[in-house]
């Protein structure tokens, strides 16, 4: 059953008016619904942010006044220029790299013919399961000047007398960061390209142009908002992160805000200042309101990149000729650098006792003990329940609510749609850290009328906050080029409005959906930051067994969890590119 | 009439029942409180039947640790691993709401005046109770709200592959000889100079911070990183690495990792253990604090597991090793005036980690 089909099967015979006045009030409700919903996950931490900013010590119970002081400390650093200007060049680099490999792979797996694109698709998820420390140490163990195996190996084929790479620059870092963030800008813009008609590319190839031409000229330009709304989003990332800069950025001084707000956070030797990070996080915030209101202003005229409209939409795959096989190799080597190094990094690690560099001597002590004995870690069945549960929870909420917000930004004719937007996107700004310590605060008060505190829903809802940034940036961008002829076509047939967004809107835009439902789901699962502030023995993860289990030195365990989610990823994404196909068979043969 | 003789029988029986199982509590030879005290706190501490331990030792060694109190009293322990700083936090935001849900939790020195201030860490005759805490009085802190649970010195972690023997630093200033520029890594907590600090003075430890800092050392903020970095090779040592988790489970695992106690002075570590004020199980946790270093089982359960120790106790294995080094606990006055003062903050700045 095709969209137009669906609509006018839905249709009731009601009237015009009523649908219109049913249309109205359903979308009305939803949208304030959607809008608590947001102002509840999101107003918490900003407020908590904000306040505790002013007050420094009032979350760990001191009665303080207003004060400047954490602004005072935050900004008057000695190195505090230097600490933004480091991080805006990190930021913009790593920015840079990860959104303009996503846009490259995602225009080759979803609009050309190359080979292998399944396998690259789910390829592209593995840097995700990878835990951080691990993938940042794996870079170690291959580009050190030092211990590097791949400078080794360089130094011996050329008669090098020093190793050609280092790890250890700001090069470096943001090669590595840009790695580990390119699967994420991949998917938001593949997302944006599967919901996207290429006739117009096919327009261009008719009147000459090549593939690099109408790439540049119109694929390009039509995928403008996806590409701007990765660019925000990942900006903020790459500024906000800190397992990448903690063991290459660190190691050599190099100063970033992150850096700044680690030491006031996480101090063993006096009590940690959150309302410096806080100060700090007021930077972040303010850049992202700004950049979203760039994007506001670049998007003004959205209509302009409608692809998806009610005549003959049928995404369709341009032959790369000769090219395919460049195309491949482009291929390879990336995956050499992003997945596969990482990778046999992790597996290595997980036969080995430490890690160690890859050497001959070094095979003598592997053994797969680890994995025969993966069920004796404690609390291992546990965690695997909870995380599969929270992935599950955290991946649907994020993606209809998510879907939601889109859809009152992108098309609501309702006073508010931007301030939706800037609510679902601001928390992004905001470090892990502080959120869970505002969530500690917020349900530790609440605990007698809600009883939150202590269970997974804490967890859940602070994954939650977090992800709904990247899920409405997804669908955003997605939202942008679906031309609303189709839910007019509803609307005149009298269908109401939650039915219309149900079976037409979100129907059309199923293959973002998955795409931001998988990623949202693997990072439920791999980011730590949030439940190891708020976990309980009953709620524990996998993500934070990893941590404990690192913390403990028992790395080969850490590494073979690590290999597991990185299992649990493929089969995540293998069974969502299937309920994608058959999404897009659907699409097609309408 | 006869109702009465059969409840005087009843109440003689009960009497009687009670007697036995009071004198079936064997009281132990290092409780040195009264009888009825310890019959008493045993009784009430197994009705309770369980405690909530918020702590960081590898869960791996539950078994070790903890299994000789839950068999000795039927107490089941609830152990959590938290860091000590993820526990202050919790425990004040949730006094500060009136909810309270761990009985005995890990701190470190800092925290304790403010746990105090705030009437949320229960002082404890600990000295009336323990033959252990009256005989190395110092290992209770100065309002008897808190013990050492076990000490850690920070020590020099070494490659053994990569540095030989003849060649490992034997004190702080051999750390500094140019030839190991760049080969060395540094932990961002410092916390090694602050409580240097308290035998060299200021003056002293700010210097010798700037020609560390000047061998451009590799900064790495977590205890894990740095001995993977050791034994990995990438650097050939770290000053100031915590003798134990994780340096013990590498050189067990066979990794080419030691560690060598750096002279004059050897920085010792305090992690402390206190009984919360509003536990819900008091009296279970106070029984677990009083056998943790009464009973002597706990301390060989923590030698049994990832290096755990404790210098202070005469005999034990780490007081042996450190046997002729001078050592420098962080003094309890001093671990408040240094966090206060955030002299972990100035000192990443002498040294450029900041």
């Amino acid at each position: 059953m095709t969209a137009a089909t669906d609509v006018q099967g839905l249709s009731t015979g009601n009237g015009l008016l009523a649908g219109y006045l049913e249309k109205i009030n359903v979308s009305r409700v939803v949208f304030v619904l959607v809008m608590a919903v947001l102002a509840y996950l999101m107003l918490g931490p900003l407020l908590f942010l904000l306040w505790d900013s002013f007050h420094p010590g009032w979350e760990i119970g001191d009665e303080t006044a207003f004060t400047l002081s954490s602004y005072i400390k935050a900004y008057t650093d000695k190195r505090f220029v230097e600490m933004l200007v480091n991080t805006t060049i990190f930021g913009l680099g790593a920015t840079a790299f990860s959104v303009g490999m996503g846009s490259i792979f995602a225009w080759l797996v979803e609009r050309t013919n190359m080979p292998f694109r399944n396998v690259t698709y789910a390829l592209l998820f593995a840097p995700i399961a990878i835990p951080g420390l691990v993938f940042a140490i794996s870079y170690i163990l291959l580009l050190s000047p030092d211990i590097g195996v791949l400078n080794k190996i360089l130094m011996v084929i050329f008669s090098l007398e020093e190793a050609p790479f280092t790890v250890y620059s700001m090069t470096g870092l943001i090669f590595v960061e840009g790695l580990r963030l390119t699967p994420g800008s991949f998917l938001m813009m593949a997302a944006v390209l599967k919901s996207m008609d290429p006739s117009l590319e096919e327009a261009g190839y008719t009147t000459g142009a090549g593939i690099l031409q109408t790439a540049r000229l119109i694929t390009a330009p039509l995928m403008l908002p996806g590409i701007l709304a990765a660019f925000i989003y990942y900006f903020i990332t790459v500024i906000e992160s800190f397992e990448i800069p903690a063991i290459i950025a660190l190691p050599m001084g190099l100063q970033l805000l992150t850096t700044k707000i680690f030491f006031a956070t996480h101090t063993t030797t006096q009590m940690p200042q959150y309302s410096v990070a806080a100060a700090i996080s007021v930077v972040f915030i303010l850049a992202s309101a700004g950049l979203v209101y760039l994007y506001t202003l670049s998007t003004k005229h959205s209509e302009r990149y409608t692809t998806i409209t009610g005549k003959g939409y049928r995404p369709r795959i341009i032959d790369l000729g000769k090219w395919r096989y460049a195309a491949v190799g482009f291929t390879v080597i990336f995956f050499s650098f992003s997945v596969i190094f990482p990778l046999l990094v992790l597996i290595w690690g997980s036969l080995l006792p430490y890690l160690q560099p890859p050497s001959l001597e070094a095979l003598e002590f592997a053994t797969f003990d680890s994995y025969l004995k993966v069920g004796n870690i404690p609390k291992f069945g546990l965690a695997m329940k909870n995380t599969l549960f929270v992935t599950f929870t955290v991946a649907t909420g994020t993606m209809l609510l998510s879907s939601l917000a889109a859809w009152f930004v992108v098309r609501g004719r309702i006073r508010g749609g931007r301030i939706m937007d800037l609510l679902a996107f601001l928390p992004h700004a905001i470090p892990s850290i502080v959120v869970a310590i505002g969530l500690i605060i917020f349900y530790v008060k609440m605990h007698r009328s809600l009883p939150i505190y202590g269970s997974i829903w804490i967890i859940i809802i602070g994954l939650l906050t977090k992800r709904i940034s990247y899920g409405s940036r997804i669908m955003i961008g997605a939202m942008f080029q679906l031309h609303k002829e189709l839910e007019e076509a509803s609307e005149v047939c009298g269908v109401g409005w939650l039915k219309t967004f149900f079976l037409v809107t979100l129907r059309l835009l199923i293959p973002a959906f998955v795409n931001g439902w998988l990623y949202s789901a693997l990072l439920s699962i791999a980011l730590f930051t949030i439940p190891v502030m708020l976990y309980t023995p009953k709620s524990i993860v996998f993500s934070v067994l990893i941590w404990n289990l690192w913390e403990n030195a028992k790395v080969q365990e850490a590494c073979v969890v690590g290999v597991l989610m990185v299992v649990i990823t493929f089969t995540l994404v293998f069974v969502g590119q299937y309920f994608a196909s058959r999404a897009r068979v659907q699409q097609t043969l309408t | 009439m006869r109702r009465l003789f059969l409840a005087n029988v009843l109440g003689v029986t009960l009497l009687l029942f009670s007697a036995a199982i009071a004198s079936a509590i064997d009281v132990p030879k290092w409780w040195i409180g009264s009888k009825g005290d310890y019959e008493k706190l045993v009784t009430a501490a197994k009705k309770e039947g369980k405690l909530v331990w918020w702590s960081h030792p590898d869960p791996e060694c539950r078994s070790l640790i903890l299994a000789p109190f839950e068999k000795r009293y039927g107490i089941q322990v609830e152990h959590t691993e938290y860091t000590t700083a993820q526990i202050v936090q919790r425990v004040l935001i949730e006094g500060a709401a009136g909810l309270y849900s761990v009985d005995v939790s890990n701190l470190s020195v800092h925290h304790i005046p403010r746990l105090e201030k705030r009437g949320l860490i229960k002082k404890l005759p600990y000295k009336q109770r323990v033959k252990t805490y009256r005989d190395i009085p110092e290992m209770i802190s100065p309002n008897s709200t808190a013990l050492i649970g076990y000490t850690s010195p920070r020590s020099l972690a070494y490659n053994t592959k990569k540095l030989p023997n003849d060649q490992v630093p034997r004190t702080y200033e051999e750390v500094l000889n140019p030839k190991f520029k760049g080969k060395i890594s540094v932990d961002t907590d410092l916390k090694e100079y602050i409580m240097l600090a308290q035998d060299w003075g200021m003056e002293k430890t700010k210097d010798y911070l700037r020609r560390l800092g000047a061998l451009k050392p590799k900064f790495h903020p977590n205890n894990t990183v740095i001995t993977q970095m050791v034994a990995a090779g990438e650097v050939l040592m770290a000053p100031g690495t915590i003798a134990r988790i994780p340096l013990y489970e590498f050189k067990r695992k066979g990794a080419p990792v030691d560690w060598r106690a750096l002279k004059p002075s050897v920085p010792l570590d305090l992690l402390l253990q206190g009984v919360m004020t509003h536990a819900p199980h008091p009296n279970a946790a106070e029984l677990f604090i009083y056998w943790m270093h009464g009973s002597g089982e706990w301390l060989a359960g923590m030698e049994k597991c990832g290096g755990y120790g404790h210098a202070m106790i005469p005999g034990s294995k780490l007081q042996k090793k450190l046997e002729g080094v001078k050592v420098v606990p962080f003094g309890w006055a001093w671990g408040v005036k240094s966090a206060k003062e955030g002299l972990g903050e100035q000192f990443r700045k002498i040294i450029g980690a900041e």
